[in-house]
């Protein structure tokens, strides 16, 4: 901002008088804090694990390590499927970011991006694009073909004032959704790197968001270090709802493929439920002896299964409507940074600071 | 969170910081903007939550025949992250 702009209105003359103003305001905020308090407790009657006791238990139900992708030098700190079900892209620490034919296990391209920390990555819905950055507060799209050294044709789409921590594609190749350490989250034009909306109200670093599996509506969630989920309007860039219940910073929100419902991962050790149309936390996955962090999770195709990966490096497989873990699956030999399902939900890929990414089903 | 203890300054981009730093609310702002969300979220039509537990419930067994992970060993051949068998049955 150059030094002569005048960004605020010339503030008021009578400092007393805003004084008294912003009490005025705090009191009014204190008191709809209370009455919405009030207003979601009243709507708590019964808890989803009871309305659940009927349904039959979940069997066993044979989840195996089936692939191990080999190739990251550093721990590898994000993925993402592509839709075809079969491609992988991932990010590490030391910079680099590989696409993965998960079937065979070969690696398909290999870039280094100029930064370290590259904590962000997502493949386009064609498939003809991925999108990754991190330390460099930047997302960058590189398109993938097997003409030319690809590198060369990176592109710089979103800039943040501080580290990307988190995107997606939004609807198609042309739209991006990022969040950053910044507190914010920002719609960006693909092809112009023109922010076309962004998004205000974290009042901390932001680690994860989400867009509904059926994109039908306007909405999407983020989530970070103010321990709050939020829902926002994209058309407006208001943010409509905000959910609390952790205790720590939350590393991964998913929303359940009914679109009303969303999962959380926590540094607290637990992973929750919370449902739109409530308005509040509707279940909490904690046991007494998980104390790690969660820094992944997503859900099996029908919702029933919900996947955590944790910090003691195991991956978490919870009943979400009976609230209790299933089984637990043994692989990795570091911490777990991401973990997704596979779009059609045969399978789930989780990246470690093992330098290891793992497809399980 | 995947994040670095001391997260250094950007080597790139800096450029674009001074541009795009957003401007710091007054206490004024700040409070009035909690409140305005506050209002916002006040006007919101809930639901029990036995009631979208149900719808949960609900969404969860319609869909739980195309649930590959659920349905677990049933589905081996409808996986293609299945092992390849190696043994026949004699």
């Amino acid at each position: 901002m150059p030094e002569n702009a005048t960004p605020h209105p010339p503030v008021a003359a009578d400092p007393a008088r805003q004084g008294d103003q912003i009490e005025t305001l705090a009191r009014e905020a204190e008191e709809l804090r209370k009455k919405l308090d009030q207003e979601r407790q009243k709507l708590n009657d019964i808890p989803i694990q009871q309305a659940a006791e009927r349904l039959e238990p979940m069997g066993n139900l044979g989840i195996k390590q089936r692939r191990i992708l080999k190739g990251h030098a550093g721990k590898v700190l994000c993925m993402d499927w592509s839709l075809d079900k079969r491609h992988i892209v991932s990010s590490s620490q030391d910079g680099k970011v590989i696409v993965w034919d998960g079937f065979t296990t070969n690696k398909e391209h290999a870039l280094t991006m100029p930064t370290t920390w590259v904590m962000a990555c997502a493949y386009s819905p064609s498939s003809q694009m991925i999108a990754c950055g991190g330390l460099d507060n930047k997302c960058s799209v590189v398109p993938l073909s097997f003409e030319e050294d690809i590198i060369q044709k990176k592109r710089s789409v979103a800039t943040h004032t501080s580290y990307m921590s988190c995107c997606t594609f939004l609807r198609s190749d042309n739209l991006l959704l990022t969040g950053s350490g910044d507190s914010t989250c920002a719609i960006w034009d693909v092809e112009s790197g023109q922010m076309i909306q962004n998004f205000h109200g974290h009042t901390g670093d932001v680690f994860s968001l989400d867009i509904p599996k059926c994109d039908t509506g306007n909405t999407f969630i983020s989530a970070g270090a103010d321990k709050h989920s939020l829902v926002w309007d994209i058309r407006s860039g208001q943010c409509v709802q905000s959910f609390e219940g952790h205790e720590a910073d939350i590393n991964s929100v998913r929303f359940h493929p009914n679109g009303d419902a969303f999962a959380t991962g926590s540094d607290d050790a637990t992973c929750r439920l919370f449902d739109l149309r409530a308005d509040r936390q509707v279940c909490v996955y904690e046991k007494e002896s998980i104390l790690f962090p969660v820094n992944g999770v997503d859900f099996s195709l029908s919702g029933r299964i919900l996947f955590a990966g944790y910090g003691d490096y195991r991956v978490g497989v919870w009943d979400s409507l009976k609230c209790v873990r299933h089984s637990v699956l043994y692989g990795h030999e570091n911490r777990i940074s991401c973990l997704r399902t596979s779009p059609d939900g045969t399978a789930i890929c989780s990246a470690s600071w093992d330098c290891t990414i793992r497809i399980w089903a | 969170m995947n994040r670095p203890r001391n997260v250094p300054p950007a080597v790139v981009g800096t450029a674009y910081n001074d541009y795009l730093q957003p401007e710091v609310p007054t206490e004024m702002e700040r409070v009035q903007a909690a409140v305005d969300q506050l209002r916002v979220e006040s006007k919101l039509k809930r639901e029990k939550v036995s009631t979208v537990s149900k719808d949960l419930i609900k969404f969860c067994e319609e869909h739980k025949k195309e649930d590959v992970m659920l349905n677990g060993a049933l589905n081996e051949q409808n996986n293609p992250y299945q092992d390849k068998k190696n043994c026949t049955i004699v």
